[in-house]
């Protein structure tokens, strides 16, 4: 990066960067405001039994079919289990892509201000000073 | 308790600041070594009325749901309403075992002051 400095230039790019930071930060915002909206919902190959998870792995709601209350109490156990996985999974899925979109949208980041960019400041104030 | 103001974030090299701030260096080789511990940990929830215990993974995934003798005799909607409040209090009980963990592996890192760091700071954002 060209680091000329001078108090115009100087205040230019901190805007940028500041603006840069913003809109990073947005995103970010966005990006929690999607996983807060993610549901994932589950169901069991009968239909008898259905499982929602909130985007935090959260199970929120389950719901049994009157049919589903005549299985017995291990075989509604290991069906219960599949189904708040698979909601899981399902919420899971979704967070994850969003996650995705968010590294790539924030991947242009403008890179940190390097060595050079401070010592030729420093350097500017000494002459001004001298 | 130690107080909270003026935490360096590159961690305190006196060690009479005591407990002041966590080495960032010393919580990175405690979470590589702690890691497994981490990973083992399980949560267990059980219901009001005992009938249903959900057991969860670290993370909070589901790992077993085991209903009890008499949860067949519990309406359905009632049982569904106990699935759920066993997942959560098993995914609770991962969370404060996992946090316990995280305190005892390091002296003066307290991960809700963590967490309520992180936040204040993006606030200000």
């Amino acid at each position: 990066m060209h680091t000329t400095p001078s108090p115009e230039g100087d205040a230019e790019l901190m805007e940028r960067i500041l603006g840069h930071y913003r809109k990073m930060m947005r995103t970010l915002r966005e990006a929690q405001g999607g996983i807060e909206a993610v549901v994932g919902r589950g169901e069991s190959a009968d239909g008898l039994l259905t499982a929602v998870s909130d985007g935090h792995g959260r199970i929120s709601e389950v719901a049994l079919d009157p049919r589903a209350m005549r299985l017995d109490r291990s075989e509604l156990g290991r069906r219960l289990t599949e189904v708040l996985r698979t909601a899981q999974a399902c919420s899971l899925k979704q967070t994850r892509e969003i996650k995705e979109r968010l590294l790539a949208e924030t991947d242009h980041m403008p890179q940190p201000l390097g060595e050079e960019f401070v010592s030729d400041r420093i350097e500017q104030i000494a002459r001004n000073l001298g | 308790m130690a107080s909270r103001g003026g935490r360096e974030p590159g961690g305190s090299t006196d060690p009479a600041a005591g407990r002041e701030a966590a080495p960032a260096d010393e919580m990175l080789a405690w979470a590589e070594s702690a890691r497994e511990d981490l990973d083992g940990v399980t949560g267990l929830g059980e219901s009001a009325s005992g009938q249903v215990q959900v057991t969860v993974a670290a993370q909070g995934e589901v790992l077993d749901v085991t209903l009890g003798p008499r949860a067949l005799r519990l309406d359905r909607v009632t049982l569904a309403e106990e699935v759920v409040a066993a997942a959560a209090l098993a995914q609770q009980d991962a969370a404060l075992k996992t946090r316990a963990l995280m305190r005892e592996g390091i002296p003066g890192f307290d991960p809700d002051e963590v967490v309520a760091q992180v936040e204040r700071l993006s606030s200000l954002l």
